[in-house]
């Protein structure tokens, strides 16, 4: 377009300000400019909502939201805008500028607006902020995902100008009211995003047959089943898991006591027989007593089923050592109440351990042994070999070696 | 009760309980399709377009060009005239919009352009539409229909506005392709008879995976359900 040919037109004959000139023009009638390109979707009512509040600042305003002119040299064309607008009118007042390429506010106090204070621009600025930062709590707790208009920005400024420059610092004039108006569709813009790849389509026939179709089935077959089940016998155990049942807790506690009785007796012959042995017994089988001796004490009244029977293990393997010249007491592997080993037999994986003839024919015959239990932490019995102890480490003594250096006194 | 009533009233039991949850499944993918419908096609409604494609549709109404005022640096009056000369010469309703791009009028860039087609689809007819934003900036669609035209903005959005747009407009009889949509083809499961088909052999999946949990549930307890199959 030539210069001095009259503003820009569109298809409609709708008025565009597309120079630094025309906006001059257009803001000696209007203090607010606003055009459709930064209108919010609703230019009209955003021109008349920012015309009432810049009517009752009690200073000049003046606003422009536009298109940047073609020709400007800068990237932050909302500064570069204010400018050079204030430098060609030469108004004083507070400006305010957005252009639709930066979308934030260019703001600027030009002339000593309040004689009373020094820094009209950073007071103003920041009570806008403090404003601005209140109505966007209010916003994000009605929108989450709304977006924030530059217009926002403009009309708080506005509001506080209504009460002239601000005074002091951290402070913002306005109400809970005035706050939150700023939550309509005016200054916000809901963040929507109409679907790009994924379009959203009534279900086709295909569709509600396979849901149909896939729910009847799994519900029919499921749902017959469990009428059938109505008057069963209850839960019936499967055919072949028919194991030992485990001892009931009656049981392990009489097993315990037996076991007591049984440590406390070997423990008493241990301490009897030590006491005789003197020097005709070699000092190293003394000691090897002694040490059994000392870690059965604390054992032999434990409430732990396998710590008595450890104690028990302990008082006999002294009294062994004692008895005998050479060699150690093997008790049996599977259950050391079973008493001394006789045998050697293959347990689980090929392993020879030693064990009693009870146990020893049981492996052979492959029936089911009776090992010494030993409960889990939820109450669960298993082998005791099949848990991690010093006892499965040791097996009682049944695998050899200075195993009681082992057991903790 | 012998054995046979039993079969029956568990097989009746049973059945009604599908028919039900099979009736209730639909619904609810029903419903729940038709909200996301309706949420996709919200942005779109007339009452909440913007006053930038509100003023955009109705200036092509008369020519099928619309400049924006604020675009007049882009397309000036004469090749305006240009445009819709060559829209005036083509076979196929073409719309021409020029105007700036710009994401605060009220909408997204994409959201602009949704509007832009959801307006002319409700105008009626099919044809292609175009809009200009600067030099390989902008879109080329179609409205009213399904179909495709192979004009792409980032590749020929190129040089003066006033020459190339009449150029591209005189383009679109040639390179736009319709598409005929019937119900069928869009159906992936291939109609009710496909989609029971489907449904038998999904259902017979999920039932497998049904009785390999039970069955793990079975060895891990050591006890079956009461009753069986056929009493």
């Amino acid at each position: 377009m030539l210069p001095g040919s009259g503003p820009d037109t569109g298809s409609d004959g709708a008025v565009f300000a597309g120079t630094i000139d025309e906006i001059v023009a257009a803001l000696d009638q209007d203090p607010v400019l606003v055009e459709e390109v930064m209108g919010n979707g609703q230019t009209e009512a955003l021109q008349a909502a920012l015309l009432e509040k810049a009517e009752a600042s009690q200073l000049p305003v003046y606003v422009v939201l536009t298109k940047a002119p073609a020709g400007l040299t800068t990237q932050n064309t909302a500064e570069e805008l204010l400018t050079l607008l204030h430098a060609r009118s030469g108004k004083d007042g507070v400006w305010l500028v957005s252009t639709a390429d930066v979308g934030h506010v260019a703001m600027q106090v030009y002339g000593d607006l309040d004689p009373a204070v020094d820094d009209e621009f950073t007071l103003l600025r920041n009570a806008s902020t403090n404003a601005q930062g209140e109505a966007f709590k209010a916003i994000r707790s009605e929108c989450g995902d709304c977006q924030i208009h530059p217009a926002l920005e403009i009309g708080v400024t506005l509001d506080v100008l209504a009460h002239g420059i601000p005074q002091e610092w951290g402070t913002q004039p306005l109400t809970d009211a005035q706050v939150d108006s700023y939550t309509s569709s005016l200054w916000t813009a809901p963040d929507t995003q109409t679907a790009h790849y994924e379009r959203a389509e009534m279900p086709t026939a295909g569709l509600y047959a396979v849901v149909a179709t896939v729910t009847a089935l799994t519900v029919a077959v499921v749902a017959y089943r469990l009428v059938q089940a109505i008057g069963g016998k209850r839960h019936p155990r499967l055919r072949g898991s028919a194991k030992p049942a485990p001892p009931t807790l009656a049981e392990r506690n009489t097993a315990v006591v037996d076991a007591r009785r049984e440590a406390a007796a070997a423990y008493r012959a241990l301490e009897k027989a030590l006491g005789r042995a003197g020097n005709r017994v070699a000092w190293e089988r003394r000691d090897i007593a002694t040490a059994c001796l000392e870690r059965a004490e604390s054992r032999i009244g434990a409430d732990d089923l396998l710590e008595v029977v450890g104690g028990l293990v302990l008082a006999r393997t002294g009294s062994y050592a004692l008895a005998h010249a050479t060699g150690q007491y093997r008790c049996c592997y599977v259950d050391p109440r079973h008493g001394a080993a006789t045998k050697e037999a293959p347990l689980g994986g090929g392993v020879q351990v030693p064990v009693c003839a009870a146990c020893a024919a049981a492996l052979a015959g492959k029936r089911p042994l009776a090992p010494l239990l030993s409960a889990g932490r939820f109450g669960s019995l298993a082998p005791y070999y099949e848990r991690s102890s010093v006892w499965s480490r040791t097996g009682f003594g049944s695998l050899g070696g200075d195993w009681w250096q082992e057991v903790p006194r | 009760m012998n054995r046979v009533v039993r079969g029956l009233v568990s097989v009746t039991v049973a059945g009604a309980l599908a028919a039900g949850s099979a009736v209730a499944a639909t619904q609810i993918l029903h419903d729940r399709r038709a909200e996301a419908v309706a949420a996709q096609a919200a942005p779109l409604a007339p009452e909440v377009r913007t006053d930038r494609v509100r003023n955009a549709l109705a200036g092509l109404a008369d020519d099928g060009v619309y400049v924006a005022p604020d675009a007049r640096d882009l397309l000036d009056k004469r090749g305006e005239r240009a445009v819709a000369r060559a829209i005036a010469e083509a076979e196929t309703p073409i719309k021409v919009i020029v105007w700036t791009k710009t994401n605060k009028a009220g909408a997204s860039y994409f959201d602009q352009r949704q509007q832009v087609e959801a307006g002319l689809t409700e105008a009626g007819g099919r044809g292609v539409y175009l809009i200009w934003q600067g030099p390989e900036n902008g879109d080329v669609d179609t409205y009213g229909a399904y179909g495709f035209v192979d004009v792409a903005p980032y590749e020929d959005f190129t040089g003066d506005p006033a020459r190339t747009l009449p150029r591209l407009v005189a383009q679109v009889d040639a390179e736009v392709r319709w598409y005929e949509r019937n119900s069928d083809d869009s159906d992936y499961w291939g109609g009710t008879g496909g989609g029971i088909a489907a449904g038998l052999l999904i259902g017979s999946g999920v039932l497998l995976a049904v009785a390999l949990l039970y069955g793990l549930l079975m060895v891990a307890v050591g006890r079956r359900l009461p009753g069986r199959w056929l009493w």
